[in-house]
């Protein structure tokens, strides 16, 4: 048995049997995490607090007061969200040095349940980007790598949390989705990435970008240790009062039931041009195992798709635009000498930002001026046409499946010089957050070039149990071998 | 877009850019501001904004505080990334009004 | 100014609307669970939530809105069953946020009323557009540092009414009443001290001027002026102000001045959210705020009586006169004591008209005297009730119970037992006041003639007399009667 092939669900197992110590595990995690340094995994590493936290676990284990199944597992966390003590940078030089004063309820639920944190993972600069190329710390490379060697992004914005489970620098990560930034990086590194409905996970903690559309969820290497992890996470939050209580269910729940009978619908408008060949044949191939394994596929239509990511594009933006408000450099932010009040804010905003978040509070400010409150407001009318299309969907259908997105991973070096030709790529993740509809992307194969391929269902609002149980009944059809380049070539398998 | 419209997002937002990264920025914004007029294409007519999901579900504030003080930081932790800051006060340039 | 002949400016009229800020009475502020105590170590009530920093969300004070509605419906106001929290965006320190949280596009309550009592006892309705729920801002002060201003925002997040009036005043003196009126009411609900010192209430003024039956003319805002005094200053001199630009030929500019107190005078201020607006969009962060009609109808049917109806009533049960009424319910602890006093220990109802004579001169005199409020009052409602009836049962003289009042004032005694240990009981020993009058007119027989002549005026020089030799105790009827019938008949 080699320890850094074990799943969450077989390494809590063995800690449970006492096979292996959390100590073990998290030391073989570590040792694992200081291979890939050159991948730019890390913004912070809190590696010696993991192993006084390791030492407790086990000393816990060994008194049968283990805090839940995953008392024991290491964890990275994307560092969007804060955590008491500890730098929390949003990928950001304008929170350089900023120690988080409190803890985020998602990650407090997830260390309450004895997650072991090694560390906060690098993104995109304040989660705005796919590529995680925006970070102020450099890039984050995917550990796959093209069949003629070539580097490629993680995606992103969550691209140090992907790059970190495929790479086995821990066994999960922590990421946020606004427009897809779980799900795309997942689909880029072959891993699983949950989008949960909006409201099902705490905001409380995590740097908001969009907070109509912001969620937090899991990327594991697998569907059921994704669930695992959202079990934990998942829960209602008196600090967060856009949630409304819900009955959480237990997200294993439902998986290994027969999806027989259950009904999949394929959009039209999914099926779009842009979309490479390898992605086209992998969606047909997907589409054969649902029917194989009798799940109903049916023709449907999301008439309004189109319109989903301009709309995206101004609700984000607008509302990041505000968010960011609040980065003035007088309560935190860069130290810059200024004797006018005036250059604190530009010193702060100007030298602490990059050129993508910049762009993006250009925009939205400009979306919320007065003389264009029409178009705000305009974009606020197609996002409930682009949400009833999902309402009418979920009346004839139970999930809907669809490529994550339209290619395999990016290149590093060729990344198109106009902002919008990456953000078209976002096409297929955005309108599950417009809509606040749950979503996984999961992995499905390799493409032309070797790289991972992923694809995406949705569900209907609270619907992750059936979203796992779908996923899952693929995976275990699909056998895909989700050991990235990095992993074979570090023989951390 | 004019020039003059740019400048102005800039001023309101606090926002200084200069050389390539000014072009390169500006010319995006005025590119992508032009991408989301296809929402002009749109028949909204008669159809309530959504700003946010409870537009949809009709949810609502449930989840409100009782009027109880609730101390869980000392002034420490709350100014503990201040840059500029004397004692127990926050600082800026002084301003005159 | 002074120029403008008083005959140009009778001519024009002044439409004056407010925007009165009133912090909402709450131990916590609206969104986070900091203390509202004013007067704290700077930087004291502030949590994450109130410094802004990143992560944090809001979690709306249920008592807060609670109070709100309240006042809502005090205001003869409607209260929307679903109204918004809705981002007022613009960059100053003592803004954390970079905006502030209010309900811009629908309030909790719209179109409410407020009854004012002119100073010719007429009354008049002013229209209430709004009322609104807000953050306040926090504090910067600017005398601590050579080169700094120091950011306090113990302030910062403390919820707000915003009580937006259509321009329905036409003078300061209605704008003073008004005022008055507001903050009485707002006392009596316990919804804000209204404590304009402490900046509880804050006053934004929009003023224009018209010549009458015109439609309003540009209006000038005056931001943040925080005593009645310094808002009617303001008023006057934004009046001579814009009448003169207008007689001049030229046009009053629409913009936003501030009141400068020391002069007097208002200036234009130079915008600190000039260039892009405020940029309005609704909070994603706070869903939107339902009120059921259960719940508004509640609280309505649990309003204390209110100062209007309280007066109405004062005049039509007790009688009293309008500047009684007016004066004992200006301050709901007024009304309370006088409640109290006029009421016996059987339950029977006292002279109110007498009570009411006393609390408002002997007892307000006294309370100023020492400056303290009705509620830590030295003489008890009730005790001032047992001074009443002593003084009407003939115990004790009127001119003894104001003594008496003295001294319960100063050793909090009761008043029966301060006449028994004095001995100031009242005489009504016919032979005693007797023999005083014999010593009397013995000595003065002279006066006695003038009397008996026909200059019945002395017969009160009698009176005086007697009352000084009984020190003030021999009971002024009986020694009336008895001088009467020794020297007239």
């Amino acid at each position: 048995m080699k320890i850094l092939d074990l799943s969450i669900k077989e390494a809590s197992d063995k800690l449970a049997s006492k096979e292996i110590s959390a100590l073990e595990l998290v030391q073989s995690y570590i040792n694992s995490s200081e291979k890939a340094n050159k991948l730019n995994i890390y913004i912070t590493k809190t590696f010696d607090s993991a192993i006084e936290e390791a030492k407790k676990s086990d000393d816990r284990r060994s008194k049968n007061s283990s805090l839940s199944v995953l008392d024991g597992i290491p964890i990275g966390i994307k560092d969007i969200f804060l955590t008491k003590g500890v730098k929390t940078t949003n990928a950001s030089k304008i929170l350089e040095n900023f120690i988080a004063p409190y803890e985020s309820t998602v990650t407090s639920n997830l260390k309450n349940a004895g997650c072991i944190s090694l560390g906060k993972l690098n993104l995109d600069e304040f989660a705005m980007g796919s590529t995680t190329l925006t970070s102020a710390f450099g890039p984050t490379i995917n550990p796959w790598k093209t069949d003629d060697n070539k580097d490629r992004v993680p995606g992103g914005s969550s691209g140090g949390s992907s790059a970190g489970v495929s790479a086995r620098s821990f066994l999960g990560a922590l990421g946020t989705d606004t427009g897809g930034s779980i799900r795309q990086p997942a689909a880029f590194t072959g891993t699983v990435g949950m989008k949960p409905t909006y409201g099902v996970c705490s905001r409380y903690g995590i740097i908001s970008f969009a907070s109509s559309l912001d969620q937090a969820g899991p990327i594991t290497r697998n569907v059921v240790d994704n669930a695992m992890l959202l079990n934990y996470i998942a829960g209602f939050d008196t600090k967060d009062s856009s949630m409304v209580p819900f009955n959480k269910p237990d997200y294993l729940g439902k998986i290994g039931q027969s999806i027989k009978g259950l009904r999949v619908g394929i959009p039209k408008e999914y099926n779009s041009e842009s979309l490479s060949s390898c992605l086209k044949s992998y969606y047909k191939k997907v589409i054969d195992v649902l029917k194989t394994l009798g799940a109903e596929i049916v023709d449907i239509s999301l008439p309004h798709t189109e319109y989903a990511l301009p709309v995206y594009y101004i609700v984000a933006s607008s509302e990041a635009s505000s968010n960011y408000a609040r980065f003035d450099g007088v309560k935190y932010g860069l130290k810059v000498e200024a004797s006018e009040l005036s250059d604190v804010y530009k010193n702060a905003r100007s030298l602490g930002w990059g050129e993508e978040v910049k762009r993006r509070v250009l925009l939205g400010t400009f979306n919320l001026l007065e003389e264009n409150y029409g178009r705000f407001l305009t974009a606020a009318k197609v996002r409930r046409l682009v949400t009833n299309d999902f309402i009418d969907s979920f009346k004839k259908i139970d999930v809907i499946l669809t490529p994550t997105t339209t290619s395999e991973a990016f290149t590093l070096d060729n990344m198109p010089s106009n902002p919008m030709e990456i953000y078209l790529s976002d096409v297929f993740t955005v309108t599950s957050n417009l809509a606040g509809v749950p979503a996984i992307s999961f992995p499905v194969g390799l493409g032309a070039e070797g790289l991972p391929l992923g694809m995406q269902l949705i569900g209907n609002y609270f619907a992750e149990d059936v979203l796992y149980q779908i996923s899952h009944a693929i995976e275990q059809e699909l056998q895909f071998n989700g050991i990235s380049t990095f992993v074979k070539e570090n023989n951390l398998s | 877009m004019k020039d003059s419209d740019i400048q102005k997002l800039f001023k309101i937002t606090h926002i200084e850019l200069h050389g390539d990264s000014l072009s390169k920025i500006s010319s995006s914004v005025v590119d992508i501001i032009r991408w989301g007029e296809i929402l002009n294409k749109a028949n909204v007519e008669g159809v309530e904004p959504m700003f946010a999901l409870s537009d949809i579900t009709g949810a609502y504030l449930q989840n409100m505080r009782e009027d109880e003080v609730i101390i869980n930081n000392t002034v420490n932790e709350v100014l503990l990334n201040v840059p500029d800051k004397d004692d127990v006060f926050i600082c800026v340039p002084k301003v005159i009004e | 100014m002074s120029d403008i002949n008083q005959e140009k400016k009778s001519k024009w009229e002044l439409v004056i609307g407010l925007e009165v800020h009133c912090q909402i009475l709450s131990k916590s502020k609206l969104f986070s669970s900091s203390s509202t105590t004013f007067g704290e170590e700077p930087n004291a009530n502030v949590s994450f939530i109130d410094c802004a920093l990143p992560g944090v969300l809001p979690v709306p004070n249920k008592f807060c809105i609670e109070q709100a509605v309240k006042t809502g419906l005090a205001l003869n106001g409607t209260i929307n069953n679903v109204s918004y929290f809705d981002r007022k965006h613009y960059f100053y320190p003592d803004l954390p946020f970079g905006y502030q949280i209010t309900q811009f596009y629908k309030p909790v309550m719209e179109n409410g009323s407020l009854n004012i009592d002119l100073a010719d006892g007429t009354a008049k309705v002013i229209h209430i557009e709004r009322l609104h729920i807000e953050q306040d801002a926090g504090k910067l002060l600017h005398d601590h540092h050579p080169s700094k201003s120091f950011v306090d925002l113990n302030r910062a997040g403390v919820g707000l009414m915003e009580i937006v009036s259509s321009p329905d005043l036409r003078s300061k003196e209605e704008v003073a009443t008004y005022l008055n009126n507001l903050r009485t009411l707002l006392r009596y609900l316990g919804t804000c001290d209204g404590n304009m010192e402490e900046g509880s209430m804050r006053c934004d003024i929009n003023i224009s001027v018209r010549k009458s039956g015109e439609p309003f003319r540009t209006r000038v805002e005056v931001k943040n002026v925080n005593s009645i005094r310094f808002i009617q200053q303001a008023i006057e001199f934004e009046f001579n102000q814009q009448v003169e630009t207008w007689e001049s030929g030229k046009e009053v500019i629409q913009e936003t001045k501030l009141f400068n107190s020391s002069t007097g005078q208002t200036y234009s201020l130079r915008s600190k959210e000039d260039a892009g607006g405020y940029r309005y969009m609704r909070d994603p962060d706070l869903l939107p705020l339902k009120l059921d009609d259960s719940y508004i109808e509640n609280i309505k049917n649990n309003l204390p009586e209110l100062p209007h109806e309280k007066k109405i009533r004062f005049l039509q049960e007790y009688k009293l006169n309008n500047y009684e009424a007016t004066l004992l319910t200006s301050e709901k602890e007024y009304a309370d004591y006088f409640e109290l006093a006029i009421l016996k220990d059987n339950l029977e109802i006292r002279d109110a008209k007498n009570v009411a004579s006393w609390i408002t001169t002997n007892l307000f005199a006294f309370l100023n005297k020492d400056g303290i409020k009705i509620t830590s009052s030295k003489i008890s409602a009730s005790r001032l009730g047992k001074l009443i009836d002593i003084t009407e049962n003939g115990l004790i003289s009127g001119k003894i119970a104001k003594d008496v009042f003295e001294i319960m004032w100063s050793n909090n005694k009761d008043p029966e037992e301060i006449v028994n240990e004095n001995n100031l009981q009242q005489i009504t020993d016919t032979g005693e006041i007797e023999s005083l009058i014999d010593a009397i007119i013995v000595n003065n027989q002279a006066k006695v003639l003038e009397i008996q002549s026909g200059k019945e005026k002395l017969l009160g020089w009698f009176v005086g007399q007697v009352m000084k030799e009984s020190q003030g105790k021999a009971n002024p009827d009986l020694v009336n009667s008895l001088l009467r019938k020794k020297i007239l008949e």
